[in-house]
């Protein structure tokens, strides 16, 4: 960096501290709340910094609620690059249309232990275990808020949520009625748009929606382009009616069509180095249905029950083409028993089929499967003292055609000595099952060609994953929690989180039979592996996250997150040591963001954020990638009531950066560049 | 432009800050829970309370707080305020076995898990139900408050209004959100 002459720092001082002196004038001049009329009040601006910190006071859990204002300041225009602002969550971003999204650890492109819900249908996809991101989506501006809950969910969401639970609950229809127009255009975002109605129907409110996109490539180091070019339609629907007294019903649907470019390192004996650099094509295509009705019985409690279907289809040509239907039907029931007793009791059924046809480099056996998975689950909040401390005990009962049947106990403690602070503390079991691909699927993983490190023969060795003969076991984890909530001051509130993970049976896989072939050519050596669940780790972390507003229109939210990952193999076989190695290095140890909220008139807002990761991975290792520090601006205008234009620039401090290297389904390594786009908001 | 206009310059955009952000505060920017205290105790201005609801002409109006939320603590600030010719006196609950002397009784969203229980209990109440939990009036609450990208807005249940033997004035039924089209008309 060109260091700053101290002219331009003296002068950059005179401008804060004329802008201090102004904003503490500004701040003497309170608002008086006593006399103001209903009709003022409605026009009256509020300030948001309490109501995230109000809402969050009573959780025994480490939860961050990133809001539908938080989303549209953020500037952010995909849930993958929103999911940043959480504390504790690792974004790492491929390509242009690929994610790397973890909570507490053991990220990767499918990062395999966060649950994600959106509307309360599971977007885990069972293939690879995690969310393939670049095929969800919705339009932002319906999002109401996304909760993000760290640390194990599975006593009440059931398997999967090992590290973490997201929630992301769009806005009821009578909340988005109107016309709603959304356009803009820009370097990397290069042009995109939706459009939403929402309209009135009988005793209830609808909306209906679609939008699209086409996203620019990103770079690889050397400045090749990408060929991650990415464009997408969506259109999806809402209905909100109320049937009877007390009873309510939501229908929602939506349809996607998705198209994706990848370029990926084929294994090939016959190459050089081994692999061959092959662009790829991915289409996704897909569909849902979701119907939840909730009602009051006679005794006054309360009833849910949700039922949805859903179909995707996932295709590479070359590789393999999925498709998948599931069908989910979840019921609850929530009663008071007693003073003390806020109970919650669950049945849960899924089934998901799928059809895979594969060809090249992976390969499905058998090529059609189905999963059954049978859930109960009862939570008891128990209050000792009342609005003092609380007692939550929690199980599920999970039971499915593979791995059988789990508890997934959970027991948590909340004490609120005041009304300004609260203590909360954790301990559950949650278990992360096989994926499809991990059961069923033989891949070529590499080829070393002749003389290479480790290969000191005249024949390429393919190292190959094949199914292996016994059964693969769940992952588990033991995780102890602990959490601390204080408001200091009416506009400054501290969240903080402490966690302690122990991991048994993380699948890896081992060295077994080896074998020469003649065919395909050239004469060749085939290393298989078989998966095994030989992999055991720990984690321990911290996580703080301020909301602050020191003046009526200035907000700002400063987050830090620290992590240690240690993993072990316990078979000491080369594979699995090598495993623990990537591990080892998937996720950085220090995060930090700062977000800076400026209201700076009733039609300007001018937004800030900052974000720094620390490194991953040991410089010489292949997965390494350096620290980076990346910031993003937003301006926004809005000349009219019912129009706003804002510009936003992205990753403003470098002009492209590295995220994240690929373990699964390695690809090129991406960077992602500098971008600025501009955006016009139209309510009508 | 040498760096000694560039500073002159930067001091001016500071000022032009300045000028712009106090012109927006001076049209006033209260705290979430400040504007919600208020919506709470303008509402009982527009809202008919049968005689019973009272022990007597001059009793206090009361307003009572339920649940974790600092809309409790900013309704304290308009203690003794007159409205309808009483003093307003606040009190905050432990339990909704409490809320029978109430006339005004807010629910923060905190209870929101256990809303239509808690809407049980004070049912057919000559009590004034108001939240600013998610689709409170869904539940069956009187008046819920609503939060509309800057601004709070409310929505009323006028079902819930005549169960509770109140009467609520047109000018109330005209500004809520979900009502925009009435007329004053029954």
């Amino acid at each position: 960096m060109i260091p700053l002459p101290s002219r331009l720092i003296r002068c950059f001082s005179l401008a804060f501290a004329v802008g201090l002196m102004g904003s503490v004038s500004a701040e003497s001049l309170p608002p008086e709340p006593l006399d103001i009329s209903l009709e003022d009040l409605l026009r009256v601006e509020v300030t948001s910094a309490s109501r995230k910190s109000e809402r969050l006071h009573d959780v025994a859990a480490a939860v961050y609620v990133i809001s539908r204002e938080d989303i549209e300041r953020s500037g952010a225009t995909s849930i993958p690059e929103a999911l940043r602002m959480a504390p504790g969550v690792d974004v790492a971003r491929l390509a242009n249309n690929r994610w790397a999204v973890s909570v507490r650890g053991f990220n990767n492109r499918f990062g395999n232990k966060l649950l994600v819900l959106m509307d309360g249908r599971s977007i885990y996809s069972p293939l690879f275990s995690g969310v393939v991101w670049e095929n969800e989506d919705t339009l932002l501006e319906d999002i109401d808020r996304i909760e993000v809950i760290r640390g194990p969910g599975a006593a009440m969401w059931g398997a999967n949520a090992v590290n973490g639970v997201i929630n992301i609950i769009t806005r009821r229809s009578r909340d988005t009625q109107g016309n709603l127009l959304v356009a803009g255009a820009g370097s990397e975002e290069r042009a995109f748009t939706s459009f939403r109605h929402g309209g009135q129907a009988g005793d209830g409110h609808y909306r209906v929606w679609g939008k699209a996109f086409d996203r620019d490539e990103a770079v690889t180091g050397d400045g090749r382009s990408g060929n991650d070019y990415w464009r997408a339609g969506r259109v999806g629907f809402r209905g909100d009616w109320s049937v009877a007294s007390g009873q309510r019903v939501m229908l929602s649907g939506q349809a996607y069509s998705n198209d994706t470019g990848d370029r990926w390192q084929v294994p090939d004996i016959t190459a050089a180095k081994g692999v061959r650099l092959t662009d790829m094509k991915q289409t996704g295509k897909g569909a849902h249905l979701l119907g939840r009705s909730e009602w009051t019985l006679n005794d006054g409690s309360e009833a849910a029950l949700q039922a949805y279907v859903d179909y995707s289809q996932l295709e590479v040509p070359g590789a393999f083409k999925e498709e998948r239907t599931t069908i989910d039907m979840d019921f609850q029931h929530r009663l008071l028993l007693g003073e003390r007793h806020d109970v919650l009791w669950g049945l849960g059924y899924r089934y998901s089929g799928d059809r895979i046809d594969s060809a090249g480099i992976i390969s499905f056996q058998p090529d059609s499967r189905s999963f059954n998975l049978a859930s109960a689950f009862v939570h008891d909040d128990i209050t000792l003292l009342p609005n003092t401390l609380r007692m939550i005990l929690g199980v599920r009962f999970e039971t499915n055609n593979f791995t059988g049947y789990q508890p997934l106990p959970n027991a948590r403690l909340m004490w609120t000595p005041s009304e300004t602070q609260s203590v909360w503390g954790s301990v559950a079991r949650a278990v992360r099952t096989p994926s499809r691909g991990e059961l069923d699927a033989a891949i070529d993983l590499s080829v070393l060609p002749p003389g290479a490190p480790g290969n000191p023969s005249p024949f390429p060795i393919l190292t190959r994953n094949v199914r292996g003969n016994d059964s693969l076991e769940n992952e588990t984890v033991l995780a102890y929690e602990l959490g601390y909530r204080q408001r200091l001051a009416s506009n400054l509130s501290l969240d903080v989180a402490a966690f302690y993970n122990q991991y048994s049976d993380l699948r890896s896989a081992m060295l077994a039979a080896r074998s020469f072939e003649f065919a395909p050519p050239p004469p060749h050596i085939v290393q298989t592996t078989t998966p095994d669940n030989s992999i055991e780790a720990h984690t321990h972390g911290v996580e703080i996250a301020v909301d602050w507003s020191p003046l009526s229109w200035w907000r700002i939210q400063p987050i830090y997150s620290y992590l240690s990952l240690t993993s072990s193999s316990t078979s000491g076989d080369p594979v699995s040591v090598a495993n623990a190695q990537i591990f080892n290095s998937s996720d950085p140890q220090h995060q930090w963001s700062l977000r800076s909220s400026m209201s700076l008139t009733d039609r300007q807002q001018f937004d800030l954020w900052l974000r720094y990761v620390s490194k991953l991975g040991d410089r010489n290792s292949q997965f390494s990638i350096p620290a980076y520090t990346t910031l993003d601006l937003r301006y926004a205008w809005r000349p009219t009531r019912d129009l706003e234009l804002s510009l936003v620039g992205q990753n403003l401090l470098d002009s492209q950066h590295p995220e994240f290297v690929p373990s699964l389904l390695p690809g090129e390594s991406l960077e992602i560049q500098r971008g600025v786009y501009v955006k016009a908001k139209w309510q009508f | 432009m040498n760096s000694q206009t560039r500073c002159w310059l930067a001091v001016l955009l500071a000022f032009a800050a300045i000028v712009t952000t106090s012109r927006s505060l001076s049209q006033g920017t209260l705290t979430e829970a400040q504007a919600k205290a208020a919506f709470v105790v303008n509402f009982a201005r527009y809202i008919e309370w049968p005689e019973r609801a009272f022990t007597n002409r001059t009793a206090p109006l009361l307003i009572c707080a339920l649940g974790r939320s600092v809309v409790g603590n900013a309704l304290e600030a308009h203690e003794g305020r007159q409205v309808q010719g009483r003093p307003v006196a606040v009190r905050q609950l432990l339990g909704i076995d409490e809320a029978r002397p109430c006339q005004v009784l807010f629910i923060a969203d905190s209870e929101e898990r256990r809303m239509s229980q808690l809407l049980r209990v004070v049912a057919a109440q000559p009590i004034l139900t108001v939240s600013d939990a998610d689709a409170f009036i869904d539940s069956g609450g009187a008046i819920g408050l609503v939060r509309a990208d800057q601004r709070l807005q409310f929505e009323v249940n006028r079902q819930a209004i005549e169960q509770a033997q109140l009467k609520a004035s047109s000018n109330l039924l005209k500004l809520a959100r979900n009502l925009a089209d009435f007329k004053g008309s029954h």
